[in-house]
């Protein structure tokens, strides 16, 4: 009995991707095709692309997250802080690289605000804001994205590590309140966060969603040209296509290592030198720092893109340099609104079917191990497999797979492969809230009486809903957000409101983009709202409640 | 009235015996203390006494409440009552909606439960805490409540592991004449798992002090 559930896990979140993983490699173990790679001439370019956007705006996303939260600690402000994140990290990479190339490209909001008044100019410049050769805005787009969801996972971790006492002890010894955080909480944080971290990395650098919008285009960053060359008709381009998603798992492998090892090493020495120093007064005060400053522009970036899909999205004629729309239409809602309805309900029967069956296995598994810490760890580390390795080292695979299972284009094959990312984020969640509750009511239930049924549902179950819901609201977000996989999956024939935006963003038509990225952010925001509206009205008045 | 009856007990963790033989018979109304160190495994033997045992240990022997062998028995069949150390209330349901959850369906017609509930309350010095919220009431009142909804349950035996040792030291004492007053009063054969030797004397019953093997990780 206790094993059927952590089988059906196994089978639906860990099997396709290491039988797509070997599909993979398979399909890239040909010697021309490598040939054929590394002859690329644009290849060294796109991979140092790659591995610079990746790095660096993990780096700095990482670092603007940390001081985040020291700051919103020593002001007792999490609240505000989880709110302040929870929009950028809802609305998915696509809507909010949208959003950017809205505000930032030469014809953007930003430039509007200030022409012609303080830069003369009548007509948008010949600048390359985004789709830089440097990727300075992929860089920023990956930041912006990436600073919110490190915060809240930082956010999380604060509920593991005693920060309080720590800090008082370390004013205590006279320690400002962000040094003491620095040498004492944040390293703690940080151990807890190096999964999320390793994930922020691999898709920094491997991703194809915010490269397509913000990237540079000659040549692109590596991911983006092993992306073209999947879609080409051509066989020979697509065994290319094989090795170099190969090519990208060992960059991949590597870069994460190397980042680790400097960590560990360079990183630390340093730290340990500065916290080990004595240095008491000033020694770390960020409330003048420009990192501060820095994690709120990064923050106040994501709702402004936010704003500029909503702007653009109902603009109609609107003429350089006017900051508003000459007029208001809802053309780009009404023209394609069939297309969008489509989109939309492939986007939330998808999502919702995946959030309801990763819920489901999840809450059996963990109820099966809820005293095996050691069995749960493990079954972890599988799950989260596919954050941590580039998504097209196994979707490449995955597709022969689903196309002998006959489920190529199907709905059901999109479901299957959001699952393979929606399950880790549900497991996240709700098997450390089982493992949290104490193993003594299921004791004290059932020698009151109840069986095993009852006492889940009625004693269990309860103590779990508020876990629940956050898990359905991540779960939904998340899935909500996959671009890859229902691309691969849905080979063009399950189209969402996600892969509907990056057409319409690589079309060119801005409107019909931003109308789409709306709807991105709109969905997951709305399961949001119901999420923890209904979670505020249980168990109002029970104060033991697990949060 | 009911008595139990260990014989023969052991619990092992891979080929290493943890604990026993212990063989014991527990008389209506008395109180067997097992003291010990912890890490004895004191509380694997409630666990198992319970039906509860985790895998990692294995165990022989047999409990039998009257001449009846439970060995085999699933944990809500046993009819044993059993307090922690923590009063493990649930906390989403009210104090009331905790007691009714111990209350069996026979005995007290089902109109009258609420009734029954709120004269046990007020038995036990309680009157009116049905509605509250278990989390506003202090350590002693949510101890009384635990008592409470493991008597509701008509137990034939009752298993104590450590149950007042999260308490401040005058609530341990009034608590702990509240309970072994219980089960005098109710003839409860009870298995006391302590290693406070002013709860083994209070108990003025029969104590058996284990040794182990030591720490188990």
């Amino acid at each position: 009995m206790k094993g059927l559930p952590i089988a059906l896990l196994l089978f639906v979140g860990v099997g396709p991707v290491v039988a797509g993983f070997m599909g993979t490699v398979l399909g890239g173990l040909s010697a021309s095709a490598w040939h054929e790679l590394l002859l690329e001439p644009g290849l060294p370019i796109a991979a140092l692309l790659a591995i610079g956007t990746g790095v660096v705006s993990t780096l700095i996303a990482l670092t603007l997250a940390h001081v985040a939260v020291a700051v919103a600690f020593s002001r007792l402000r999490h609240t505000t802080l989880r709110l302040a994140a929870l929009p950028t990290l809802a609305t998915p990479h696509v809507a909010i690289a949208i959003g950017l190339v809205l505000l930032l490209s030469p014809s953007g909001l930003v430039l509007r605000a200030l022409s012609p008044w303080a830069t003369g100019f009548e007509q948008p410049p010949d600048w390359a804001t985004v789709q830089d050769s440097l990727g300075l805005a992929l860089t920023l787009g990956l930041i912006v994205k990436e600073v919110p969801f490190l915060i809240l996972v930082l956010l999380g971790a604060l509920s593991q590590v005693p920060a309080s006492r720590l800090v008082t002890q370390g004013r205590v010894l006279g320690y400002g309140v962000f040094k003491t955080w620095f040498v004492a909480v944040a390293p703690l944080l940080q151990r807890q966060a190096r999964f999320a971290t390793a994930a922020v990395l691999v898709f920094g650098l491997t991703n194809v969603e915010m490269s397509l919008a913000l990237g540079p285009t000659t040549p692109p960053t590596l991911s983006l040209l092993v992306w073209s060359w999947f879609t080409d008709a051509n066989l020979a381009t697509q065994s290319k296509a094989y090795a170099g998603a190969l090519l990208l798992l060992l960059i991949s492998v590597a870069v994460v290592g190397l980042v680790a090892g400097m960590a560990t090493s360079v990183v630390r020495q340093r730290w340990q030198a500065w916290a080990t120093n004595g240095d008491r007064v000033p020694s770390l005060n960020l409330d003048g720092m420009a990192a501060r400053n820095a994690s709120r522009v990064a923050l106040g970036l994501g709702g402004a893109a936010l704003g500029a899909l909503l702007i653009r999205s109902v603009g109609g004629t609107w003429r350089f340099p006017s900051v508003w729309p000459a007029q208001l239409s809802i053309a780009a809602w009404t023209q394609g609104i069939s297309d969008m309805q489509r989109a939309v309900t492939a986007s939330v029967t998808v999502g919702l079917a995946a959030t309801v069956i990763a819920i489901g296995i999840v809450l059996a598994v963990a109820e099966a191990l809820h005293d095996s810490p050691l069995a749960r760890r493990r079954l972890a580390v599988l799950l989260f497999i596919p954050l941590v390795i580039p998504q097209m080292a196994f979707l490449f695979g995955m597709q022969t797979m689903l196309l002998r299972l006959h489920l190529d284009g199907t709905w059901c094959g999109v479901l299957w492969s959001h699952l393979l990312f929606v399950l880790p984020y549900a497991w996240v969640v709700l098997a450390e809230a089982r493992a949290q509750l104490s193993p003594g009511y299921r004791i004290v239930s059932r020698t009151l009486g109840a069986g095993p049924v009852t006492t889940w549902v009625r004693i269990l179950l309860p103590q779990l809903l508020r876990s629940i819901l956050i898990a359905a609201g991540l779960c939904f977000a998340v899935s909500m957000a996959l671009y890859l996989p229902t691309q691969f999956a849905g080979g063009g024939r399950i189209v969402t409101v996600t892969t509907e935006a990056a057409v319409a963003m690589s079309s060119g038509d801005l409107r019909s983009a931003a109308s789409y990225g709306v709807m991105q952010a709109l969905l997951p925001l709305a399961v949001f709202a119901v999420t923890a509206g209904v979670s505020r009205r249980l168990f109002t008045h029970r104060q033991g409640m697990p949060t | 009235m009911s008595s139990l009856t260990l014989k023969g007990v052991s619990l092992r963790v891979g080929d290493k015996t943890l604990l026993g033989p212990l063989d014991a018979k527990i008389q209506p109304g008395e109180i067997l203390s097992i003291a010990g160190r912890s890490g004895t495994g004191k509380s694997s033997l409630l666990a198992y006494l319970c039906g509860v045992l985790p895998p990692a240990f294995t165990a022989s022997g047999q409990v039998l409440i009257d001449d009846q062998d439970i060995t085999a028995w699933p944990p809500e069949r046993r009819g044993l009552g059993i307090l922690f150390q923590d009063d493990l209330l649930f906390p989403h349901l009210s104090v009331e909606g905790n007691l009714a959850f111990g209350l069996r369906r026979s005995g007290v017609p089902a109109g009258k439960r609420s009734e029954a509930i709120a004269a046990a309350l007020a038995s036990f010095g309680l009157g009116g805490f049905g509605p509250r919220d278990p989390a506003t009431l202090s350590g002693g009142q949510r101890a009384r409540v635990a008592l409470l909804r493991t008597l509701l349950s008509e137990p034939k035996a009752l298993l104590l592991d450590e149950p007042f040792a999260h308490l401040d030291d005058d609530t341990r004492m009034s608590i702990r004449t509240v309970v072994f007053d219980e089960v005098k009063r109710r003839q409860l054969p009870t298995l006391l798992v302590t290693h406070d030797a002013e709860d083994v004397a209070a108990a003025q019953g029969p104590v058996i002090r284990l040794e182990g093997l030591g720490a188990i990780p």
